[in-house]
């Protein structure tokens, strides 16, 4: 398969997302007369060949969907050979590369080549990725994986360290990525990657101390524009929220005409358009609408309910720092 | 097929590197970066521009390359040698200790300037450069070496700007444009560069596939697509008003070849569109009624179809509106009414008009068919939306045109209008992997010993939803 071209039917060899919910899913290859555990009980993969991905696929106890492969799904169901990069970053890295069909790019350190998915998909079919790994399994098993994913012409996997050997690459790149511990001793090297017409570069780090000598030898070699951000995620579960609605016991004086709470609560909304200029009728009307349907949710005698976005009560608040500056022409 | 495709747009595309992309050229577009400051403008032969108050010709940057730095000099550019700038930067730094001064023996005086308002108009006149001007202020600034070294850097910044004209020359990119937009956000519905670039990669946008977008972020978004593509696969541009609005495609300068891969179809005949089996008759009459309404209402709006119904449209949500909204809707209706006195003006040239109008309709009408034809095949490879619209029933009428497995990006300033989305669609079923989300942008000042985040930062970017489609045979319940 190519992982940068839809396909309809799944075929031997493809690599398919089993999606059995938003946080569980699990990237198979197909492999006729293997099996594979889940939720729902035993998969035979050949149970998958000649379905549609995007369609369903029974096991023993519940239905599975399959879905064809896309970096995203890619980088959150890939096996971790190190820390990777996930979607958030990898769009900002994207877009502030200005990565298009056609560009050239450099990237130290592949990793688990989570980042160099998304790069390829970007730039095919007319541009190419140069990765840099000085770990000998790490550099092999990525050129195995983009074989298998059919993106292997897009790329070029070198087996290298880039921080005292250099890219060995010079005048070729429109941009260069680095994810490395010591990112400033490869942007001598870096420059020399980068085309004379000039281009983008960007680093990313954890820590500020790295970020801040990484600016000074960028500012150094004669790059602008130097930038530097820091890119969260924020999911939202859509809920519908019932709030109880506080009994504030009995009313005295004017107010006890109208005992029960219900009342209470009915006046309470009416109020608010006792200020407009309207008849008793009109305004009785009014009131009952906004007392079925308010404009953020509904209310009656015990309870508020509406729709709310709910954010997480954790989640990550740090990934990197990401530096980017460009190279003007030389 | 596809890879014949691919080596034919594979020469267009290495065309277009080396003639359009690296130097400037008489028609070509450009964005002038000065400090922070970001304009587009495009460049005619012999005529002038304003920026910031100064009045200068381009002529001097066309044929050198995209990226160049240029200095104002006498309302023509010259070209900044490199590392000239890095000078007089290094000029007002000196070694160790600057970090100890404090500000106990500055005051804020006008004669701490020995030269006077005067001697600085005739260095001026003489032709000194601004740089070189700004070297005279610092040699004769009696408060410039007892300055912190912040402060230094501060007041050369600030004598810079004042004296200095100098820009740089870049190409349109999605990038640069977002920074540009970034000044007049409610041009492109707050839609913010990283939101954009989210947009992008989870609507897997490659090379070589078909992307419905709605956009009312004046094309920033088909743009953005577009470039993605890089002439390989198509673009349809679902629009909203009586005409597309893509001044931002305008501003990329797309090669012709890369035009063609743009097509248009108005969010207002979407319920027309009939999944594949549509024959060839329907399609057709389809076409003409859709001139119908055109002949219809043309009569009173001239060339503006839909123009009254979109501001009645418009009014009506108004009513009930919140205030903020309000200006926007006023500032359309007014754009409106301009170009309709416009068109009453030009009344005497009706006959010549006649003939054009009818040529650009036939010409739409063609148009439409092709983004039609696109549409009712029902492979999509993605849907994007990015509007001030309400996203539901938009997403509700589209998303059959959409392949199995395919994602779909749906942006809004409100998380309310994507909530109803995502409630909706679930309950239709039909998709997979639903995701609200709102990414968060700070950005940072680096400096030695003065790291800290900026001061003023985005507080929103909008809001995105996402999901995947299904094969449509299987109804499907997460
Ligand atoms: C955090 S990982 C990169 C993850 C990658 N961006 C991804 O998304 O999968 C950093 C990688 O850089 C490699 N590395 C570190 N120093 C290197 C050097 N000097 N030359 C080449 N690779 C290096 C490490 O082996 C490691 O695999």
């Amino acid at each position: 398969m190519n992982f940068c071209k839809y396909k309809e039917i799944i075929e031997e060899g493809d690599t398919v997302i089993l999606y059995l919910g938003f946080n569980n899913m699990h990237a198979i290859t197909v492999k006729k007369g293997e099996t594979f555990q889940t939720r729902y009980g035993a998969l035979r993969h050949s149970d998958l060949i000649g379905i549609k991905f995007g369609g369903k696929v029974q096991c023993p106890k519940g239905y599975l969907i399959t879905l064809h492969p896309t970096p995203e799904l890619w980088t959150v169901n890939l096996p971790h050979r190190t820390q990777i990069l996930y979607t958030t970053d990898i769009s900002l890295v994207t877009m502030q590369l200005e990565l298009r069909p056609g560009s050239v790019v450099v990237e130290s350190g592949t990793g688990s080549g989570s980042l160099s998915h998304a790069i390829i998909r970007s730039i095919m079919p007319v541009g190419h990725l140069y990765t840099f790994e000085f770990h000998p399994q790490r550099a092999a098993l990525a050129e195995q994986e983009f074989q298998n994913h059919g993106i292997s012409q897009y790329v070029t996997v070198a087996h290298r360290d880039v921080c005292s050997d250099g890219f060995g690459i010079e005048n070729v790149a429109d941009a260069v990525f680095l994810d490395l511990p010591c990112p400033w001793l490869a942007l001598p090297s870096a420059k020399k990657a980068l085309k004379q017409q000039g281009g983008r570069l960007c680093s990313f780090s954890p820590c500020i101390e790295q970020v801040q000598k990484t600016c000074e030898k960028l500012t150094e070699l004669d790059f602008v524009e130097l930038s530097t951000m820091e890119c969260l995620v924020r999911n939202f579960d859509i809920r519908t929220i019932s709030l109880p609605i506080a009994d504030l016991g009995p009313h005295s004086g004017e107010a006890a005409n109208n005992s029960s709470r219900q009342k209470a609560v009915l006046l309470d909304i009416g109020d608010a358009d006792k200020t407009q200029n309207t008849s008793n009728d009109e305004n009785q009307m009014k009131v009952n609408t906004r007392y079925h349907q308010d404009l953020i949710g509904q209310k009656n005698e015990t309870s508020f309910c509406f729709k709310s976005g709910v954010p997480p009560t954790q989640m990550p608040g740090h990934t990197g720092f990401l530096t980017f500056a460009t190279l003007y022409p030389q | 097929m596809c890879s014949t495709l691919y080596s034919f747009t594979a020469k267009v595309i290495l065309m277009m590197e080396s003639t359009c992309l690296n130097s400037i050229k008489d028609e070509s577009q450009v964005l002038i970066k000065k400090g922070e400051n970001i304009k587009i403008f495009r460049v005619k032969k012999g005529r002038d521009i304003f920026m910031d108050n100064t009045k200068f010709s381009l002529d001097g940057a066309i044929g050198h390359p995209f990226g160049t730095t240029f200095d104002v000099v006498k309302g023509t550019l010259v070209k900044v040698a490199n590392g000239s700038n890095k000078e007089i930067e290094s000029a007002g730094k000196d070694t160790e200790g600057s970090q100890l001064k404090d500000n106990r023996d500055l005051y804020d005086l006008n004669s701490n300037q020995k030269l006077s308002k005067e001697e600085i108009e005739r260095l001026k006149k003489d032709g000194v450069s601004g740089n070189e001007l700004v070297e005279h202020l610092i040699e004769n600034s009696l408060t410039f070496q007892k300055k912190t070294e912040y402060s230094k850097e501060k007041y050369i910044k600030k004598k810079k700007r004042k004296h200095v004209l100098q820009l740089t020359i870049l190409r349109p990119t999605t990038r640069l444009l977002c920074e540009m937009y970034s000044k007049s956000a409610q041009k492109i519905c707050y839609l913010r560069v990283d939101t954009l670039a989210q947009m992008l990669t989870y609507g897997n946008i490659h090379a070589g596939i078909t992307v419905a977008v709605v956009d009312t972020c004046q094309g920033l978004v088909v743009g953005a697509v577009m470039e993605r593509l890089g002439g390989f696969g198509q673009v349809i541009h679902l629009y909203h008003e009586s005409i597309p609005n893509r001044t931002a495609v305008e501003s990329y300068d797309f090669p012709v070849e890369m035009m063609k891969t743009l097509y248009s179809f108005p969010l207002n005949q979407v319920n027309t569109l009939t999944l594949k089996k549509a024959t060839h008759e329907v399609n057709n009459e389809c076409i003409s009624n859709s001139d119908e309404t055109i002949k219809d209402t043309s009569e009173q709006m001239d060339l503006e179809p839909d123009a009254s119904r979109n501001v009645c449209d418009a009014l009506i949500v108004d009513k009930n509106d919140i205030s903020e909204k309000r200006t926007d809707v006023d500032s359309d209706a007014n754009k409106l009414c301009e170009k309709s006195v416009g068109k009453n003006k030009t009344e005497g040239k009706r006959t010549h008009d006649e003939s054009e109008r009818k040529a650009r309709k036939e010409q739409r009408a063609k148009e439409w068919k092709d983004a039609r034809d696109l549409l009712e095949r029902g492979q999509l490879d993605c849907l994007i939306i990015a509007s001030k619209l309400h996203p539901t029933p938009i997403v509700r009428a589209l998303m059959k045109f959409v392949a199995p497995s395919r994602p779909i990006v749906v942006y809004s300033q409100f998380k309310e209008a994507l909530m109803d989305c995502g409630v909706s669609l679930r309950e239709e079923g039909g998709m997979v992997n639903y995701r609200l989300s709102e990414t968060w942008l700070r950005e940072y000042q680096v400096l030695p010993q003065r790291t800290h985040p900026k001061i003023q930062m985005s507080g929103t970017g909008g809001y995105l939803f996402t999901a995947t489609t299904l094969a449509k045979i299987s109804v499907m319940t997460e």
